[in-house]
């Protein structure tokens, strides 16, 4: 037996090296990537900003994916068309000119989770009229009522485009398109040389039980609110709990937990472009004790905010807020880098801080 | 005439029912004065004993045509018919039908008519055996069979069958010789008619049992309801959504298209459970990527699809969805006695307010289901599982198909695949050298097999990756030469820049990428998870500069349990590796 190590152990010890070296590395990657969670309740635009970020700082999207979303934009149209013939039905609005039975039945069957390759000109034409019908619009009007994505009418509105043969989704298609998600998922960016680690959650509320997997070694969170659902109700129970109501109340859960103590907590008011539409018909104070006057933008706008920096208070800080409209990709580069100094300077501050205590 | 009321009234299908009401009638006729039927006793020379009660199916024949005032084929007709009802059979057991000759048949005596025991049980059947037994009569091979599985079922009567048996077989001990045959015969004939030996059609078959409507019995109104009811069936059947055939047929062609490159039966070289000459345990699992590749029904129908879709799903938190739908398909095929405790606990684990494994459907299937709770059925949780298999569908499985723990699985199949091939090149002397001291001419050797197996395999370049890890800085720079050069070229140019690690800038690829899958990505994208666990694969000397996360992007072992293995592939990586390292170190 020589005194040398055998070959078995010098592989052992290269292998243990590797492994040392690895996790070194490892760590400082985790050091130079910064974690941020986007938080919301459901449909308050997480997955829009995920997908905006790949629009900005991504690859494009190949034919394949486009061909993918030209389905789901057909899939968000047929679910709106159901919805709102059965809202119809059950807010007994008339029909201006109420459509044949036999094809509103047909339509009502169509099985929206296999949607056609193309819009068949059937149902082309019974869409199109059905949407253009004053009692539809009247419907629309009352969408509070029932549950329909907001995207349901951009997408009716561009039934036209939709339809054609050559019909590539575009970016606000894109954007648009409605699909819950479920679980967490991580997502890597690059943006201007900082690494960022995005982790995009499912809103429900059985789906937020799962966020506290993702919760660790935090350094921003983006709340994601939208602001124009002040007068709607949850989808995922039978109550009518407000969303706007239930969204504060995440929002203070949120910024109670120990994880986030360090951590720079943006807020994004979004759906701005909806609000503004809507605080024009729907009064904030039927749903809120507000008092300040009707139809007013910016009054309406600053009591909401006031609402969440009130709850914010509590960390002595100023609340950072956007009101921002998450379908608008160029408004979205802009904010996100204003975010992202702030993100950057409050980590800043935060190890400048723990360094003179 | 007292038999219709009877018959009419039997649970028997009323068609059948009134069949066997106009044969009796005849059956009345042929034994009825005047010009009745002939029976009589025959003393044949060479039996012993004498046949009696009997008739010659020619004198049946002539009879009936006389009684019915018919011709002969229709009066042949109604004989058979007779025979089939067995209202007549005929002595000797080989005769199969009735004919125009001198065949000899009996009456069968009217308490054994099929109207009058419309279904004798098992119970009595087996009494019957019982009884033949007793009296040292031979089963047949198929009343042996029925014996034995009564006796299996009866096993807590059978005392008191047999007893009853064995008065029935003394009371036909007591008969005289003749009368015995008779009674015999009756029994063989009753019993051939509601237990047919296999293959003979079972003539009293009982139908599924129809409403016997009666409509001079009901009142206007209930005539009028059950129209009404009539009416709503055919009104809804009307609506349904019916898929045109043509669309129907194109569904079915597309399907047949694309699975036709799986089936054994029309590719060679496709892995085929039937065949022996393929071993299960290199089954071509490559056909099976392709598969869930393509539709997300088959990856579900799979076990080690399922498998590996819920090892993705542990990686998104929510493998929940999963087991919900799994554990409905289970639940669907409970016995009913079951039902109503499981649907209860699937709703308290899945959908109840303190659901500990809660799904996310919505308001309205919620309410759908809490509805149905109330009185669960095989049905209750449908609404469920279909939102969340959708989900599921749209959702999880486009990002499935980019995951790393799914191109992990193929990559490791296809490395199984070619494992063998791979090995005789690298463990070449000569290729071996050049490979690690000549990177040029390492880079012509796995070109020119690249291109080789790219042609047939479209997962080269991780494998080759894997496999040759020590020069991948090389190997990265040649990749633009095999990929589409728009897409690569500034990966490519990324690898060789990089001294340190870069995956951020490059992982933007996995997002929200719900179309096809980019097979030929270097597998420094999938180390995307930085929590990933990691294997070292081929450790070497004098790499720490280059690029080292190939070598730690190895797939996640708890995927790959599932999925067998060719045992070299084990081995030669880590001859390999030796070997490898042998050359270095000299």
């Amino acid at each position: 037996m020589s005194c040398l190590p055998t070959p078995e152990a010098r592989h052992a010890k290269e292998v243990n090296q590797q492994i040392q070296r690895d996790l070194k590395k490892h760590k400082k990657d985790l050091k130079n990537t910064k974690k941020l969670l986007l938080l919301g309740t459901g449909e308050s635009g997480k997955t829009t900003f995920i997908k905006q970020m790949r629009i900005l700082h991504g690859k494009p999207y190949s034919q394949a994916e486009l061909d993918n979303f030209r389905t789901l934009v057909y899939r968000n149209i047929y679910i709106a068309v159901q919805i709102l013939i059965d809202a119809m039905d059950r807010l007994s609005i008339q029909y201006e000119e109420a459509p044949v039975e036999a094809e509103t039945n047909r339509i009502l069957e169509i099985d929206y989770e296999n949607p056609p390759d193309q819009l068949p000109p059937a149902d082309y034409s019974y869409i199109n009229k059905f949407w253009k019908d004053k009692g539809v619009k009247q419907c629309f009007e009352k969408r509070n009522k029932f549950q329909i994505s907001d995207s349901a009418e951009y997408f009716l509105d561009a039934l036209d485009r939709v339809k054609e043969d050559d019909y590539n989704p575009t970016r606000e298609d894109i954007v648009r398109v409605r699909l819950k998600t479920v679980g967490v998922h991580e997502y890597n960016f690059n943006i201007h040389g900082q690494n960022f680690l995005m982790v995009d959650v499912g809103g429900q509320r059985g789906e937020r039980r799962k966020w506290i997997s993702s919760f660790e070694n935090v350094q921003s969170v983006i709340f994601l609110t939208a602001i124009s659902e002040y007068d709607q109700v949850l989808a995922e129970t039978e109550e009518d709990d407000n969303r706007l109501l239930e969204s504060l109340q995440l929002f203070e859960t949120i910024i109670r937990y120990p994880w986030f103590k360090n951590a720079a907590i943006v807020v994004f008011f979004n759906k701005f472009d909806l609000f503004e539409k809507k605080i024009l018909t729907s009064n904030l104070e039927e749903y809120f004790p507000y008092e300040g006057p009707r139809a007013d933008v910016k009054e309406a706008k600053n009591y909401i905010k006031q609402m969440f920096s009130e709850v914010y208070g509590g960390r002595g800080e100023i609340l950072s807020t956007h009101f921002t409209c998450a379908t608008d990709t160029d408004a979205m580069g802009k904010i996100f880098e204003a975010v992202k100094s702030y993100i950057l300077s409050q980590n800043i501050k935060e190890i400048a801080g723990g360094n003179f205590s | 005439m007292s038999n219709v009321s009877r018959i009419v009234n039997t649970s028997l299908h009323k068609d059948r029912a009134f069949h066997l009401l106009k044969l009796e009638v005849v059956v009345v006729q042929l034994i009825s004065e005047p010009n009745r039927l002939p029976v009589r006793t025959l003393k044949p020379l060479f039996r012993t004993s004498p046949v009696v009660s009997v008739f010659t199916g020619n004198e049946l024949v002539s009879n009936l045509m006389a009684k019915l005032q018919t011709e002969k084929r229709e009066a042949l007709h109604i004989a058979g018919q007779l025979y089939k009802y067995a209202y007549l059979y005929p002595v000797d057991q080989s005769v199969t039908s009735v004919k125009d000759d001198s065949t000899l048949y009996r009456m069968q005596s009217e308490d054994r008519w099929p109207s009058q025991c419309i279904s004798p049980t098992n119970l009595d059947y087996s009494t019957y055996l019982e009884k033949k037994l007793i009296l040292k009569q031979k089963l047949t091979e198929y009343e042996q069979d029925a014996y034995d599985r009564f006796s299996v079922t009866y096993a807590r009567n059978w005392h008191n069958l047999t007893i009853k048996a064995q008065e029935e077989a003394n009371i036909e001990e007591n008969y005289q010789k003749d009368e015995r045959v008779v009674n015999q015969g009756e029994e063989r004939t009753f019993w051939h008619l509601h237990r047919p030996p296999p293959g003979e059609p079972l003539v009293m078959e009982s139908s599924i049992q129809k409403r016997n409507l009666n409509r001079s019995e009901l009142t206007d109104i209930e005539i009028i309801q059950d129209l009404e009811i009539r009416l709503d069936v055919y009104r809804r059947a009307q609506k349904r959504n019916r898929v045109r055939s043509s669309h129907s047929a194109d569904l079915i062609i597309s399907h047949m298209e694309n699975s036709s490159n799986q089936d054994p039966f029309l590719k060679k070289n496709v892995f085929n459970p039937w065949s022996n000459e393929h071993k299960l345990v290199s089954g071509n699992y490559i056909n099976k990527f392709q598969l869930w590749n393509s539709s997300f029904d088959a990856l579900i129908r799979d076990k080690s699809g399922r498998d590996l879709f819920r090892a993705f799903l542990k990686t998104e938190v929510s493998t929940e969805n999963l087991s919900f739908c799994e554990e409905v398909t289970e639940y669907k095929m409970l016995p009913t006695s079951h039902l109503k405790d499981v649907a209860l606990r699937i709703f308290k684990q899945y959908i109840g307010p303190t659901a500990r494994n809660e799904i996310n459907i919505d308001g309205k299937t919620l309410r759908i289901i809490k509805d149905r709770m109330v009185k669960p059925d095989r049905y209750t949780f449908d609404p469920a599982q279909n939102y969340i298999y959708d989900l599921m569908r749209k959702d999880s499985y486009c990002r499935f198909l980019k995951s790393h723990v799914y191109t992990n699985a193929l990559k490791k199949y296809s490395i199984d695949r070619k494992a063998g091939r791979m090995s005789r090149i690298l463990t070449h002397p000569l290729n071996a050298h050049s490979l690690h001291n000549n990177r040029g001419s390492m880079l012509e050797c796995t070109s020119s097999d690249l291109n080789l197996v790219r042609s047939n395999s479209m997962d080269t370049l991780t494998e080759v990756d894997s496999i040759v890890s020590p020069c991948h800085t090389s190997i990265a720079s040649s990749h633009t030469s095999f990929d589409d050069e728009h897409t690569h070229r500034k990966k490519a140019s990324l690898y060789r820049n990089s001294s340190g690690l870069n995956f951020a800038s490059v992982d933007y690829e996995d997002i929200l990428d719900p179309g096809e899958v980019d097979q030929n990505r270097h597998p420094m994208n999938k180390s995307k998870s930085l929590t990933q666990p990691r294997l070292i694969s081929i450790p070497v000397k004098n790499m720490s500069n280059s690029f080292d996360e190939t070598a730690l992007s190895q797939p996640a072992a708890p995927v790959l349990k599932n999925f067998p293995k060719p045992k070299s592939s084990k081995s030669f990586t880590h001859d390999e590796a030796l070997r490898t390292q042998q050359l270095l170190t000299k």
